[in-house]
């Protein structure tokens, strides 16, 4: 029997050939999509994984006030640990010439004024996060330098290429991305890349040593070490705990400024400690006795883990949100198509009703008819499965996403991989979906009787018909239709929910970066905000002091840096009302970006970990403070100088209306207001393709979803409206009764389903940037939905427009089909 | 005449399947009358029937209705046509299942502007008492009163029947005859009744027996039987 039906089956596929290659095409294209998003998120993950791993990545990282000792060095290497010295200096740059027959870039080379190009450079490295060179080579002699990927694309600069580092005058020898710098923020505490100013470089170690003695760079060199663990014995935990535990000589900083803040902090101490000094107190009582005076400062700067660095693996991390979102959203949409594909089977099950009630007659099983009629939906969903997975891995798929990783983090070349499992999700998920959706859907719908389908007896839907008396005639008219093609409605809706989402994920990413955007340019009060590293004794005249300290809190699996800030109760700069009572350590002030991220409110409890002193902080929220581009937890800084146990005068940083007369080796960095407005520039710059191809994709899915179910609608009431014309209906008429309503129905439904997508959306946009440590004020004004709405009433007028001509197909004729 | 067909040609198919089912047909039918069209299975009575509905378009041939030719009138044309002056009744009732008794008549009623009393008619119909029921609900003669009713309300000229007992038992469609013969009394309706059974044309002023696409015999009936003692039906 199925060998026969099977000569039906190209019949049906040339009697629908337009609805089925509308909605084949919409199935290679959300395959394509999704293919292509996970592909590039897979590629991502792993190959950045990979690159890492082949690099040495390091495992991770610290800072010394002083550079270790040999002996120090020796003894940490001794547990098997490999330890790689990779100081810094940071120094202005300047580009001076592109390479000759050049023209490669993004933009044009010229900074702004004002705006102060950055370089980080290291020596070349031998033993952890090496150099992966995308084009040319590593330095070999002085004058020759090789620089990160994303710093030289935005830049414009290639190979060959003239730049300017501290005054000295460079070569580009290569181009290159390491491990360590993925995500290439200039500080830890930056929440979004700026390579057009900032990103790192490598010269040969005699440049260095030149360039150090050049004192051209724009602070103290920093002693940073990167380490790769061994397999078994010392951990982070023993690293660490050895570090601490060094001798650490104050003295030998050379660094004034330390020696200075050291002075500061003896104060009157050290009249004493330098008496102590003299050879007349020498010996062990005596050392004892100096060691107290000294402040509790040991080498150990600062100590970072791999997995708590966020400028490595950066690019991996945010790709886990496209990687489960797009294996959720796949599944959905083509659930979507495949039960479109079942109502299309259905309307033809509906067609053939008298031959099905024939054949049950003869004999024929209802199983044998489920397997005839799902067999085209999962072949046409196969097909298509097929060709969009091809799609998602050529060039213009995952390579194509992946672009927006290169645009932003400083990954190395990674080709996109075709993974079996990808390969399963985008060619045999979608047939199976198909399959099970239409055997469901069909099996139930040819569940009738022989003589029922023989009678092509269609089912009522009664509603009492006294109820809808007031509707009048054309209202009850349009109810009965609605309800008769609820099903059609309802698919036309659940399309509507799924795209109007898939507007909402773009909408939401747009207003969140111009809510940041416009949040950051009115919060912020201050023109400089100066990190020290450090503090001098007194406060620089027109600053305003504050004590700040880094903690963590978890969201979603995700430590986000949190910043304790102890401010002036008042301050100039925040709209914070701290409290300076009794409860001043135990009420506290929460940013509205902070209260925003962690769903914060006031009466609430908020808890930070200090992961360095495995210290947890609890404090209840007294307020919220509209303040959008950082995560702060405000408090009283002589509050805070208590809690922690800090001298009464100290603070660490500064905010200022006016740049100040700060030496530059004191300072960690300088956040300008200008650096804090353009990160919500550069979100929406980046995120800008995502936006637009999100809005378009789903307009597109929307439109062909409310085509080809009208149309199904219209087909399905051919009979009917066969029937309206032989009485004399006119077109306008009938579309007034068959196509208005189910138009009217989608439009109210409409109403519905914008708030409720837009409130499934809001619900998972945490989840979606987890990893984004900035304000997500998701709120929208009334008119953008109002402009959705209008969208979307303008598209079914167009649609409607263009179901005209398919009730003009429909014959009089048709209603003859039954006698004949 | 009010109905006046002349050399009427209707084929099916092309080339080697083609088929006549139409062969020059020319006829005229009075104003007011009952008009039995009549013959075996086949012969092409429905399709001239639909021909004159402007249901089927005649491939030869003139069609003149009151006074309008609508053989060559565009679809949008023959449905003004269809609006102002017919009224269909099939043998399948063709009611709309999901609308009640009194919807079903109503779909036909915003049609013109100067409908029947809907009421008067259910209650002349004899379904008055089921208007708030569904066609499923109903039995095949209280259908087919319905159809009626529906093709009626607009107060057609011409009503046009197609086999309109031939899913009905004969005590039933005794009293759907009687119904018409009442219309064509009472609001002086043009009836147009395609039916295979010997009986009907006995009733109706004029027959026209169609046999293999030609008009084999015509005539008018000096006595009309009343359809409530018709026999064999």
């Amino acid at each position: 029997m199925q060998k026969i039906l099977w000569h039906r089956i190209p019949r049906d596929l040339r009697k629908g050939a337009f609805r089925y290659a509308a909605l084949s095409l919409l199935v290679i294209l959300s395959v394509y999509m999704v293919i292509s998003l996970i592909c590039s998120a897979e590629s991502i993950i792993r190959g950045v994984h990979m690159h890492a791993e082949e690099n040495l990545v390091e495992d991770g990282q610290f800072e010394t006030f002083v550079e270790l000792t040999e002996e120090e060095q020796a003894q940490i290497r001794e547990n098997g640990v490999t330890l790689e010295a990779q100081f810094y200096l940071d120094f202005p740059a300047q580009v001076t010439a592109q390479a000759a027959g050049e023209q490669q870039g993004e933009k044009d080379t010229e900074a702004p004024a004002g705006d102060l190009m950055r370089l980080r450079v290291f020596r070349v490295r031998r033993e952890a996060d090496l150099a992966e060179f995308v084009h040319g080579a590593e330095p070999v002699q002085k004058g020759e330098i090789a620089l990160e990927r994303r710093f030289a694309e935005v830049n414009g600069l290639v190979t060959g290429s003239r730049i300017s580092v501290g005054g000295t005058a460079f070569t580009v020898t290569g181009i290159c991305t390491t491990p360590d710098y993925d995500n290439p923020v200039e500080n830890m505490a930056d929440s979004s890349v700026d390579s057009r100013h900032f990103g790192t470089a490598f010269v040969t170690d005699e440049q260095y040593a030149e360039l150090k003695a050049s004192g051209g760079a724009l602070r103290a060199e920093t002693f940073l070490y990167a380490f790769r663990l061994p397999e078994e014995g010392m951990d982070l935990h023993g690293l660490r705990a050895l570090l601490e535990s060094f001798p650490f000589e104050a003295d030998a900083v050379k660094d004034p400024y330390f020696q200075a803040y050291r002075k500061e902090q003896l104060g009157d101490a050290r009249v004493l400690r330098d008496l102590l000094e003299s050879p007349l107190f020498s010996g062990e009582r005596y050392d004892d006795m100096r060691s107290r005076l000294e402040p509790d400062i040991h080498n150990l700067q600062s100590f970072v883990s791999a997995e708590d660095n966020i400028r490595i693996g950066g690019s991996a991390a945010d790709m886990y949100v496209n990687l489960y979102s797009s294996l959720v959203a796949g599944v959905i949409i083509i659930a979507l198509f495949a039960y479109v594909l079942a109502v299309f089977t259905l309307h033809q099950i509906d067609d053939a009703s008298a031959v099905i009630g024939a054949l049950y007659s003869l004999g024929v099983t209802r199983r044998d008819l489920t397997i005839h009629y799902a067999i085209l939906p999962t072949l046409i969903t196969a097909a298509s499965g097929i060709v969009g997975t091809i799609a998602g891995f050529a060039p213009f798929g995952a390579h194509y996403q992946m672009m927006d990783s290169y645009n932003y983090y400083s990954v190395p070349e990674i080709a996109p991989m075709v993974l079996p499992y990808i390969v399963v999700y985008g060619a045999v998920l979608p047939p199976l979906i198909a399959a099970a959706v239409n055997v469901l859907v069909v099996r139930k719908h040819l569940s009738r009787t022989a003589l029922s389908l023989l009678r092509r007896e269609r089912k009522t839907r009664r509603l009492k018909a006294l109820r809808m008396r007031r509707l009048g005639f054309i209202g009850r008219f349009r109810v009965r239709q609605m309800l008769r093609e609820t099903r059609g409605v309802l698919t036309v809706l659940a399309g509507l929910y799924i795209t109007l989402m898939l507007v909402f994920i773009g909408l939401d990413c747009d207003v969140m970066c111009r809510h940041l955007r416009q949040s950051s340019r009115e919060d912020t009060r201050f023109s400089y905000m100066y990190l020290y590293k450090y503090p001098e004794q007194k406060v620089p005249e027109g600053g305003e002091a504050a004590y700040a300290l880094s903690l963590h809190k978890e969201r979603f699996g995700y430590d986000l840096d949190v910043t304790l800030l102890g401010i002036d109760p008042e301050t100039r700069y925040f709209d914070a009302h701290v409290r300076t009572d009794h409860n001043a350590q135990r009420v506290v002030s929460v940013s509205s970006a902070m209260a925003q991220k962690y769903g914060l409110s006031v009466g609430g409890e908020v808890t930070l970990v200090d992961e360095e002193n495995n210290r947890l902080y609890a404090f209840e929220i007294g307020e919220i403070v509209q303040y959008a581009p950082a995560f702060y937890v405000f408090m009283d800084i002589d509050a805070m100088r208590d809690l922690l146990g800090a001298e009464e005068d100290y603070y660490n940083v500064v905010f200022s209306d006016q740049p100040l007369d700060i030496d530059p080796g004191r300072l960690f960095s300088t956040v300008s207001y200008s650096s804090i407005t353009r990160a919500g520039d550069i979100f929406i710059e980046l995120m800008q393709s995502m936006i637009v191809t999100m809005v378009v994709l789903s307009a597109f899915i929307f439109v062909v979803v409310l085509y080809l179910m009208l149309g199904v609608m219209i087909d399905h009431s051919a009979y009917d409206i066969s029937m309206m014309k032989i009485f004399g209906y006119r077109g306008g008429e009938i579309r007034k009764l068959y196509v208005n309503g189910n138009i009217l129905m989608v439009a109210a439904g409409t109403l519905l389903i914008i708030p409720l997508a837009k409130k499934s959306i809001d619900a998972l946009y945490p989840l979606f940037i987890s990893n984004v440590a900035c304000a997500m004020d998701l709120s929208m004004p009334w008119w953008y939905f109002a402009l959705i709405y209008a969208v979307i009433l303008a598209l079914c007028l167009v649609i409607t427009l263009l179901m005209n001509r398919r009730i003009g197909k429909v014959s009089p004729a048709e209603v003859l089909k039954d006698r004949e | 005449m009010f109905v006046q067909v002349t050399d009427l040609v209707k084929n099916y198919g092309e080339g080697d399947s083609r088929t006549q089912v139409l062969r020059g047909i020319s006829t005229g039918i009075r104003k007011g009358t009952m008009c039995a069209i009549k013959g075996p299975s086949g012969s092409g009575k429905s399709t001239f029937l639909y021909c004159i509905g402007g249901l089927e378009t005649p491939d030869s041939g003139s069609i003149v209705i009151d006074g309008q030719e609508i053989a060559g009138l565009r679809p949008a044309a023959l449905s003004e046509y269809r609006r102002e002056k017919l009224g269909f009744v099939f043998q399948f009732y063709n009611l709309v299942p999901d609308l009640t008794i009194r919807e079903n008549i109503e779909v036909c009623r915003f049609l013109t502007p100067r409908p029947l009393d809907m009421e008067a008619l259910m209650k002349t119909l004899g379904i008055y008492d089921h208007r708030d029921k569904f066609p499923s609900q109903l039995s095949g003669g209280q259908q087919q009163r319905t159809a009626i009713a529906r093709a009626l309300v607009k107060n057609p000229s011409l009503l046009l029947c197609d086999e309109p007992t031939g899913a009905l038992d004969s005590q039933t469609s005794r009293g759907i005859l009687t119904l018409l013969e009442e219309v064509n009394r009472l609001y002086g309706t043009t009836i147009l009744i395609v039916t295979h059974n010997n009986a009907i044309p006995q009733m109706t002023h004029r027959v026209i027996e169609i046999r293999d696409g030609q008009i084999s015999r015509e005539y008018d009936n000096e006595v009309l039987i009343p359809a409530a003692e018709l026999q064999d039906l």
